[in-house]
């Protein structure tokens, strides 16, 4: 048995009839680690002897049959949540050394059903980016294709999953940074409905649309991550109180005859890779085959939903990496005085985009452009909701590619931001609506894995998790090999 | 083409307490000037009688919690990842009053 | 005193410390007087990923604030930041209302010494969280020091129209809000522990003149005193620029008590731009009728309602009214002093003039006076039945000071009863009209102020305890014949 090949649900199950231990599946996903994160550096913080302590815990638990939901399963934490004790750096600068005294909600969730930590993986710097360029300690390496990108921001979370390395990882999404990696390797990616996850212990980049997810390599690891993860806190006040459904005891009930699939017209665009959309088109026609009916719905401001999310992330951003002074916590790098101290700790700790978005961020916010540039993208931001509300009226799903092409070339986009930002073209609009969606593996070009988006109204997460479900037994992908493997 | 003169990079770096050197300021000059060009865009919308939307839940209200104390004092640990410390304080470049 | 013909205009901006046990947006001791950052946790820190979350005493004390002065209660309020870096800033903004606070358009009533009463109006009052301190004058002076105990402790701001005239006005306003914060327990009204501070924007313009003035604003008032002297110098300093030539700038100027004025604080100025945005980590606060209504319920007699009925029910002018309803304690002490049916002028007057004139000597509180109120209801009500006149009741009074005996007690013991017995008057008259023939002479010869000389005799002989009135009484018509 190939231990690292295990799902996140298959690893769990043989943990509780004991078949195998935590410990050792936590040493080969380890020595997995050890071989090829050289390569792919999808892991900034290797903890490997929290991840062995945990491991003999869970191992006790099991052995006492005090197993919880995903005891003794090995985990990898995007380096944006605080995890007390072991290093967390959102991948940027300005963090160095910050072991934070605090544990984030979602990570305490999964340690509290039983979770082993492995590592943290890489992401862009404060998740501002697509690619994983921007992150501090260099890119990701996509392990289809190592000269290419895993998508970003949780771009290293992504290729962990992918690469074995572990069997889920959390990520976060902001406009499109769980569902992009995800498509780009050959992985399931779920972001919630807004308000599921706890945003509290997860270093913010924009409050209002930042949300944590799951990344596993098939869909009921998917639905069983994010049971464990989500949740109501007393801590986040944007944070949601609806109960959790058992997520992956459900994924098999539902009957896809008359499944309404709504396919926006305005997301086939020219960009759009005419082998990304045959594979789209597949997947409705499964669907069909099934009994489900297509729906052509309109979502008429979705051109504007990258200019909106350009300036809301960025202002809402400006405000929340204030806290980086070099006062308290992280780097200083002291001058001739407060504001000369203040200046050099952030211009030395940021990197390019992160200073380049804070800058737009203040010109956005600042008198005199406030209501052209803020209040406007909020009153779109508004009419884009509108849109979704709209066509979920007429449909109960919506299908979309995730991207319109797939992994790029590293280097290839990172020059010009709007080429990058267009990459987001496909997830920004459902982010700006704070709607659940999940990517899912659904074809390759050109050697490479491509994903659709399946998007949901507020809350449906089980729902969208039985119609991801559904398309995965109807594939061949319900997990992509890794050529490299 | 949107421009933004040289003196308002150098606002905004005063705002965002960064330093630039000048050919970076120039290079942000005309990424922030491509930037707006994209994102100005916005302008066609007709949002007339449109709310601004901060968050998908505004029509909630925020949640309050009780008055109760429920922290500890744990100066040491929070004081121990700081830059500098002495006697019980954070230690700073001087502020001018 | 301001020149005749120029006109001051005040607004009065206010910070109010919430009294609770726990912090705006974390659950953080208050507690004052504690070891520095002992009292903070990651969200007063401002540590990465951390999240506020509202704490429900300070929207119930701000509504009824709001309903005590008479304001509007929005329905839908939104936090908001305001952003800008200062070392006490832990998070690099500071979470505030800006455009939607929680209260506006309120208006409180001020009573002036002369007697007559202001309306002054209420512009709004938001909810915001302190900062923290910074220390300059320990160790190396390249450095300061900082504590962010305060940091997240709730604030009030209470914002008045520019609508005050005087500096008497602005004194008379902070005591009144004073007072009605103390009512409702929402603020201990401190001004020396930072509990309640003060900010004034004041200018000045020609009577007749109907724009204002450039306005400065003065901070570091942290006594009504100071708020007081701070705006009469900074009228006089405004009044000579503008009669010098000179332009005012629209600046903020810092209250210098050891030297009494106010002194620019250029440099702080350049062009704030705050930046404010909705905050996306907390929902708009959205208030239920139902739990406004059932706060209105829990609002106590506030101050102008009691002045009222002190008033009406026991015929006080409007100036000692306003006084005894000026604080919880003091009306307490007037109602209870009255027990027993006194006079409640008499027992005003000597609560107001005695011994308000011997708390404020001794630094004392009324909570600490050394006669309690039925003692001193007891004195009243010994003057009221000529058992002592209101000379001797001074006496007895100091020496209720000192020792806190009951009034009889000590009129018993130091024979301080008053003489009513008109035979015993009449007698001492007599013995000092016949060793004092050419005096009776004198007076009965026109000379009135050899009267005076009587009466002091008499007093003399009856070691100041014949009753007033009597002795008048009988000395004029013995002397007449």
């Amino acid at each position: 048995m190939d231990l690292i090949k295990l799902g996140l649900k298959e690893a769990a199950d043989l943990l509780k009839k004991r078949e195998i231990s935590s410990v050792e599946l936590t040493k080969a996903c380890m020595d997995r680690i050890n071989s090829r994160n050289e390569r792919l550096n999808a892991f900034v913080t290797i903890t490997e002897d929290k991840a062995l302590e945990m491991a003999q815990r869970s191992d006790k638990r099991l052995k006492e049959g005090n197993a919880r939901l995903i005891e003794g399963v090995p985990l990898g934490m995007k380096d944006l949540f605080c995890t007390e004790g072991v290093l967390t750096t959102a991948c940027s600068h300005i963090l160095d050394g910050f072991v934070p005294p605090y544990e984030s909600t979602v990570s305490a969730n999964l340690w509290k059903a039983g979770g082993v930590l492995v590592g943290k993986t890489n992401m862009d710097e404060f998740a501002m980016g697509s690619s994983n360029e921007t992150s501090y300690y260099g890119p990701v390496r996509n392990p289809w294709d190592e000269s290419r990108t895993c998508g970003g921001s949780s771009g290293g979370s992504a290729a962990a999953v992918a690469d074995y390395m572990c069997m889920g990882a959390t990520g976060s999404d902001t406009g499109g940074s769980i569902r992009q990696p995800s498509a780009f390797a050959g992985i399931v990616g779920m972001k919630p409905t807004y308000g599921r996850c706890s945003r509290y212990g997860m270093v913010a980049f924009a409050s209002s649309l930042d949300q944590a997810g799951a990344m596993c390599r098939n869909v009921e690891d998917t639905a069983l991550m994010l049971r464990a993860m989500s949740g109501f806190d007393p801590m986040d006040s944007t944070s949601v109180d609806m109960p959790i459904e058992n997520y992956d005891q459900n994924l098999d009930k539902l009957t896809l005859k008359g499944l309404r699939i709504g396919l926006p017209k305005e997301y086939f665009i020219k960009e759009l890779d005419p082998e990304v959309k045959a594979i789209v088109d597949a997947a409705v026609a499964r669907f069909t085959k099934e009994g489900a009916e297509v729906v052509e719905v309109s979502l008429p401001h979705t051109k504007y939903a990258v200019p909106v999310y350009y300036i809301i992330a960025p202002a809402e951003a400006t405000s929340n990496l204030a806290r980086y002074d070099g006062m308290r916590f992280g780097l200083r790098i002291e001058g001739e005085n407060l504001a000369d101290t203040y200046r050099k700790s952030r211009s030395k700790g940021f990197g390019w985009e992160v200073k380049r978005r804070i800058m737009i961020g203040n010109y956005t916010l600042s008198s005199g452009y406030y209501d052209a540039y803020y209040t406007k993208a909020q009153r779109v931001r508004a009419l884009i909701a509108k849109d979704f509300a709209d066509a979920f009226t007429q449909c109960d799903v919506i299908f979309t590619p995730t991207t319109p092409t797939p992994a790029f070339k590293l280097g290839e986009k990172i020059s010009d931001p709007i080429q990058m930002f267009l990459n987001d073209v496909f997830t920004t609009g459902a982010s700006l609506a704070g709607l659940p969606g999940i990517s899912v593996p659904a074809g390759m070009v050109g050697g490479m894995p491509v994903g659709i988006q399946i998007l949901g109204k507020p809350f449906a997460e089980q729902h969208l998790l039985q119609v991801a479900w559904a398309h995965e037994k109807m594939t061949a992908f319900a997990a992509l090999d890794v050529k490299a493997a | 083409m949107s421009t933004i003169d040289i003196d308002l990079v150098a606002r905004l770096a005063d705002l965002s307490r960064l330093e630039f050197s000048e050919a970076e300021k120039k290079t942000l000059q005309g990424e922030i000037g491509r930037i707006l060009d994209f994102i100005s865009v916005l302008e066609e919308v007709n949002t007339d009688g449109v709310s601004p939307m901060s968050s998908t839940m505004s029509a909630e209200t925020t949640r309050a919690r009780e008055d109760v104390v429920t922290e500890e004092d744990k100066r040491d640990a929070y004081l121990k990842i700081a830059p500098a410390s002495e006697m019980g304080f954070y230690v700073v470049p001087r502020v001018v009053e | 005193m301001l020149r005749q013909d120029y006109e001051l205009v005040v607004g009065l901006e206010v910070h109010a410390q919430v009294s609770t046990q726990s912090k705006l947006f974390s659950g953080s001791s208050t507690a004052f007087g504690a070891e520095p950052n002992t009292q903070t946790c990651p969200i007063d820190l401002g540590m990465p990923g951390v999240l506020p979350v509202l704490n429900d005493k300070v929207v119930e004390a701000a509504v009824r604030t709001g309903l005590a002065l008479n304001a509007h209660i929005n329905k839908t309020s939104v936090f908001a930041r305001k952003n800008y870096f200062y070392p006490d800033l832990p998070k690099g903004y500071q979470i505030s209302q800006y455009d939607l606070p929680i209260v506006e358009h309120g208006r409180m009533t001020v009573d002036l010494e002369d007697g007559s009463s202001k309306e002054i109006g209420i512009t709004r009052i938001h909810i915001e969280e302190d900062a923290g301190k910074s220390v300059h004058d320990i160790g190396d002076e390249k450095v300061s020091h900082v504590d962010l105990n305060r940091a997240g402790v709730p604030l009030m701001e209470i914002v008045s129209e520019p609508d005050i005239r005087t500096a008497e006005e602005a004194g008379a306003y902070v005591k009144k809000l004073r007072a009605i914060l103390r009512f409702l327990e929402v603020c201990d009204g401190n001004m020396e522990q930072g509990s309640m501070r003060c900010d004034a924007n004041v200018s000045v313009r020609k009577r007749g003149e109907t724009k204002f003035g450039t306005r400065t604003e003065i901070k570091n008032l942290n006594s009504i005193r100071n708020i007081v002297r701070a705006i009469e110098y900074e009228a006089e300093r405004q009044v000579e620029a503008i009669e010098n030539g000179e332009k005012i700038y629209q600046e903020t100027r810092l209250w210098d008590a050891g030297k009494n004025i106010t002194r620019s604080m250029r440099g702080k100025e350049n062009a704030h731009d705050y930046r404010y945005f909705p905050d996306p980590d907390l929902l708009p606060l959205r208030l239920k009728e139902d739990d406004i209504e059932a706060w209105k319920k829990t609002l106590p007699e506030l101050p102008d309602q009691l002045k009222d009925r002190f008033m009406r029910d026991y015929s006080l002018n409007n100036y000692d009214a306003a006084v005894l309803s000026g604080s919880r304690e003091s009306a307490r002490f007037f109602e209870a002093a009255l027990e027993g049916g006194r006079d409640p002028k008499l027992v005003a007057n000597w609560i107001m003039v005695e011994l308000f004139g011997a708390l404020n000597k001794s630094g004392k509180d009324i909570t600490e006076s050394p006669v309690s109120p039925a003692q001193l209801g007891q004195l009243v009500g010994l003057i009221e039945k000529n058992t002592i006149s209101g000379k001797i009741a001074k006496t007895v009074f100091e020496e209720m000071l000192q020792s806190s005996a009951d009034p009889e007690e000590i009129v018993k013991a130091k024979g301080l009863v008053q003489i009513t017995d008109t035979g015993a008057i009449e007698k001492a008259i007599d013995d000092i009209m016949a060793a004092n023939a050419d005096q009776v002479a004198d007076f009965r010869s026109g000379n009135e102020r050899v009267y005076g000389w009587f009466v002091g005799q008499v007093m003399k002989a009856t070691q100041g305890k014949a009753n007033p009135a009597m002795l008048n009484d009988l000395l004029r018509k013995k002397l007449q014949g």
